[in-house]
């Protein structure tokens, strides 16, 4: 019987190290990324990290009915490709796909029943001949509609 | 003789010919494992759980007509009390739920009190950095004005949360979201009993089940961590009960509505009995009660 190496799934982050900093990454989450949210309240969860082309990442999040959401997903275009994210139910049914809609960084949406939703992003590879693999800060913000800003009430 | 002996290799022959088929399924189905762990490697580098912030919670409570009672606030008094790092860690996490009650709810001088035992917690925990003077004049600055402050307050969260990461301190940080969660879900529960409307309320309670199972994915990615084995040993009597509610299924689509904004529609409902919910409002007093004495 052959033996073959195997594969243990780890849940961790990149162990090399990235030329992009964490704290470059914070900065670019906080300076950049979270404008982006205007006029949604961010919920003060930090989620970014530093991915290659090819890489993804997951965030899971339970979402409640009747709040008004955004959803904010953007790479340093400075360093890669387009970013792709998909938004699945527990099932893993796409419900969204940025790549449908020219790689848009947000997306707005609310729910008629609480669920959690799994948010997957996958850092686009690109078609260029280069011995170096792009990598840069990735960034994934949630934002809510404060009560007294929305006028539909379900 | 040589009959037999033909015989023998005929039968060695097919023998190790079945040996070999056997080995070839063996090999491909280990192959067809290898690619699905491989793929699920290559799907997620890192996985992120989220759970609700302070503001979140609140904001949803006040929109389901959720009043305002300062008698349901951990005292301010009680901060003296949270001397290691969990009761602090916690402890963080139900004043900033407390703190995000107040202010959305225009009580400065109670949010006055909730943000000095915010910061002494967060000196504590070594989050002084995050929570620097500047940072704190601002929220001083600002009290009066809510938005301005969920504001601060978000950037704070965030700013502690990446700290505590890179600090190698991450459970200190999931602890910290553990306790808001919990702070939040016990407010619901005693806005329910005060609110006439309350239906919206309960609902919010009980959807709260479905954040619970990301905590329980979070602190269990923390399994060297004694606090966080004793946080999921105290969460278990919870847990249980929302184990009894029932979901009925429904397909989730997607639509827009009349102006163009996406709704994920999914008729499903979820129902606890009276009897259970009522044993779940106790459990998660006895909880929160227990973390804001020790």
């Amino acid at each position: 019987m052959k033996k073959y190496i195997k594969i243990i799934t780890f849940l961790s982050v990149v162990l090399f190290a990235p030329l992009t900093s964490n704290a470059q990454c914070k900065t670019f989450s906080k300076k950049v990324c979270k404008l982006e949210l205007l006029p949604y309240v961010h919920d003060g969860i930090y989620n970014a990290t530093v991915l290659s082309e090819g890489e993804t990442v997951e965030l899971y999040k339970t979402f409640y009915s009747g709040q008004e959401y955004r959803l904010v997903v953007c790479g340093d275009d400075t360093q890669l490709p387009p970013v792709e994210f998909q938004v699945l139910d527990a099932d893993k049914n796409v419900l969204y796909d940025n790549k449908d809609d020219d790689f848009e960084k947000k997306w707005d949406f609310t729910l008629e029943s609480s669920q959690m939703l799994i948010i997957s992003i996958q850092v686009q590879t690109t078609d260029e001949l280069s011995d170096e693999i792009k990598e840069g800060c990735v960034s994934v913000l949630v934002g809510f509609m404060n009560a007294e800003d929305t006028f539909d009430q379900y | 003789m040589i009959m037999a002996a033909m015989g023998f290799a005929v039968m060695f022959s097919a023998c190790n010919s079945q040996d070999d088929t056997a080995d070839k399924i063996d090999d491909a189905l280990e192959i067809e494992k290898n690619a699905k762990e491989e793929k699920a490697l290559k799907q997620a580098q890192e996985v992120f759980y989220s759970l609700p912030a302070p503001g979140e919670t609140i904001n949803m409570l006040k929109k389901a007509g959720a009043k305002y009672n300062e008698e349901f606030l951990n005292p301010t008094t009680n901060v003296s009390k949270y001397t290691t790092t969990r009761s602090q860690a916690l402890n963080l996490g139900v004043y900033s739920t407390d703190l995000s009650f107040a202010s959305i709810e225009h009580q400065q001088q109670t949010s006055s009190l909730y943000l000095v035992a915010t910061k002494k917690l967060a000196e504590e925990l070594g989050l002084m950095d995050v929570v620097s003077p500047e940072t704190m004049k601002r929220m001083e600055n600002n009290i009066e004005n809510k938005d301005s402050l969920q504001t601060i307050m978000s950037e704070i969260l965030m700013s502690s949360n990446s700290s505590l990461k890179e600090d190698g301190r991450a459970q200190v940080a999931a602890i910290i979201l553990t306790g808001t969660w919990i702070e939040g879900l016990y407010l619901a529960t005693k806005l329910a009993e005060n609110t006439e409307t309350n239906a919206k309320i309960k609902e919010l309670i009980i959807d709260h089940r479905i954040s619970l199972k990301t905590i329980n994915q979070l602190l269990n990615s923390f399994d060297d961590s004694e606090d966080v084995k004793t946080l999921i040993e105290d969460l278990a009597e919870v847990t249980a009960i929302y184990d009894k509610v029932e979901t009925t299924s429904s397909k989730t689509v997607v639509e827009k509505d009349e102006k163009g904004n996406s709704i994920i529609k999914n008729a499903s409902v979820s129902t606890l009995s009276d009897e259970e919910f009522n044993n779940l409002v106790v459990a998660i007093a006895n909880l929160r009660n227990k973390i804001s004495n020790n």
